[in-house]
């Protein structure tokens, strides 16, 4: 079997230049999807009225609908939505100025913030009940009570989950390049494209990736071995 | 400019998206076969397969959760006609439905394999003995004892990763295959960029539907599963 060894060592650089990329898209999102998930595990929590409910179909939806089909939803369905609110005003289309980057980001934090809230609403869920009952007997306020005792807690027990999602992130982020983003995918395509090497391409592809995760996984790990480090304590 | 959503148009275009549904089942339960197949055989050989087998077993499971879909359906899709030739295999065009299934049961057997290992590990050790105890083989423990705990432990999480295979199912259309979203994206294209919206919340609300089926039908499984599945 002859596979272009020199073409496979050649394009590992150029395909390692669009890691930033890459990286942009996983950390933004969790980021922008993680806040906006804590914000609606914490509505969950609470059971604020009609939001609670709101949240339960939009939780249940984004789990429900296929990362792909949410990635054109914003894709497609973002742009008509704003250039219809500049013909309205009439203003010329902001959308054409939006880069597909800014798109896949969105779409990928709108994912991330409903399994983001379902790994916090657990984490809260799990903590003894007794807790509340302990913070407002000495007269902490429910904010200061999430604020210093239950999210710290819940923090540590989300932790595993959310580096899941977090590894999930970079994977899933290799779809952008559907929508013509550059990131270490959409280079490797261009490059497969451009010269047949597909079989050597992909190759170095897949390697390069499942490596970040392995090595992601070994860093995560000592992270989370530190942050619970206070339970043996105890 | 139009509507914000068109309500007719979002119904017309459900029915054709329909059509098409058979064709992602049929991959989703294709590549679910073939994957907890291999992924059982990588779970076997990752728990007792002596120390070499057992580290390339944990490499296959390692790479195949690792490797992100896309990357893994195109080096399959355009890397093993490749394989082949250079292996003196030559055909005009291979088939496209088996690459991709093969790429979607290697991908799934990975966390199978994973979901599996787990639900056998968390069988207490005990009940190895116990079964030894009243003169069952190794086998026979197996079989009677441990594989009917392992399973109603393992349903949870194999139910998962099946509705992350239905949802994943969705890339296929990027090698051409008219499953449902194939379907969806030719539509889109014949459109010209008119009603994409309605398109796309049809075609996302169809998956949803099937995997809310599939978690229903899961959570009254896991209920019944309580009581340990009989065999024979």
């Amino acid at each position: 079997m002859r596979l272009d060894t020199q073409f496979m060592l050649d394009s590992i650089p150029i395909i390692l230049k669009a890691l930033p990329v890459t990286a942009f898209i996983s950390v933004f999102s969790m980021l922008l999807g993680g806040l906006l998930g804590l914000l609606i595990a914490l509505i969950r929590y609470y059971k604020i009225p009609v939001l609670d409910r709101l949240f339960r179909v939009y939780v249940s939806l984004i789990r429900g609908f296929p990362l792909m089909v949410q990635l054109y939803l914003a894709y497609f369905g973002l742009p008509f939505y704003i250039n219809m609110y500049c013909q309205s005003v009439g203003i010329d289309n902001l959308a054409k100025n939006i880069p597909p980057l800014a798109f896949a980001v969105f779409a990928f934090s709108v994912n991330t913030s409903a399994y983001v809230s379902e790994v916090f609403r657990s984490a809260l869920d799990s903590l003894d009940k007794g807790q509340r009952e302990a913070c407002s007997s000495i007269g902490m306020t429910s904010f200061q009570t999430m604020a210093h005792i239950l999210l710290p807690q819940a923090m540590v027990a989300a932790i595993p989950n959310l580096v899941n999602l977090f590894l999930g992130n970079i994977k899933a982020s290799t779809l952008a390049y559907m929508i013509s983003v550059h990131e270490m995918m959409g280079v490797a395509v261009v490059l497969a494209n451009r010269a047949y090497n597909y079989l050597e391409i992909y190759i170095v592809t897949a390697v390069i990736y499942w490596l970040l995760c392995v090595l992601l996984e070994r860093v995560f790990a000592r992270m989370e071995f530190r942050f619970s480090r206070y339970k043996v304590r105890v | 400019m139009g509507k914000l959503f068109s309500v007719s148009y979002f119904g017309n275009v459900i029915p054709k998206l329909l059509s098409a549904l058979p064709s992602t089942i049929g991959i989703v339960l294709a590549s679910l076969a073939f994957g907890l197949v291999l992924g059982f055989l990588a779970a076997a050989l990752r728990i007792r397969g002596g120390p070499v087998m057992s580290r390339i077993a944990a490499f296959y499971i390692s790479f195949m959760r690792g490797v992100p879909l896309i990357a893994l359906m195109l080096l399959v899709y355009f890397g093993f006609p490749q394989l082949m030739s250079f292996l003196g295999f030559e055909a005009g065009s291979w088939p496209k439905y088996p690459l991709v299934i093969a790429s979607f049961a290697l991908n799934v057997s990975g966390y199978l394999a994973e979901n599996m290992r787990s639900a056998y590990l968390s069988v207490d050790k005990s009940q190895f003995e116990a079964a030894h105890s009243i003169g069952m083989t190794g086998l026979q423990g197996f079989v009677h004892i441990i594989f009917p705990q392992a399973v109603t432990n393992a349903l949870p999480s194999v139910g998962n990763t099946v509705i992350m295979l239905i949802k994943d199912t969705a890339l296929a259309f990027s090698l051409g295959v008219v499953d449902i979203m194939g379907k969806a994206v030719l539509i889109n294209a014949r459109n010209y960029g008119a009603r994409q919206v309605e398109i796309f919340v049809a075609v996302g609300l169809i998956y949803w539907a099937v995997c809310f089926v599939l978690e229903r039908i899961l959570d009254l499984l896991e209920k019944r599963g309580r009581k340990p599945l009989r065999l024979g």
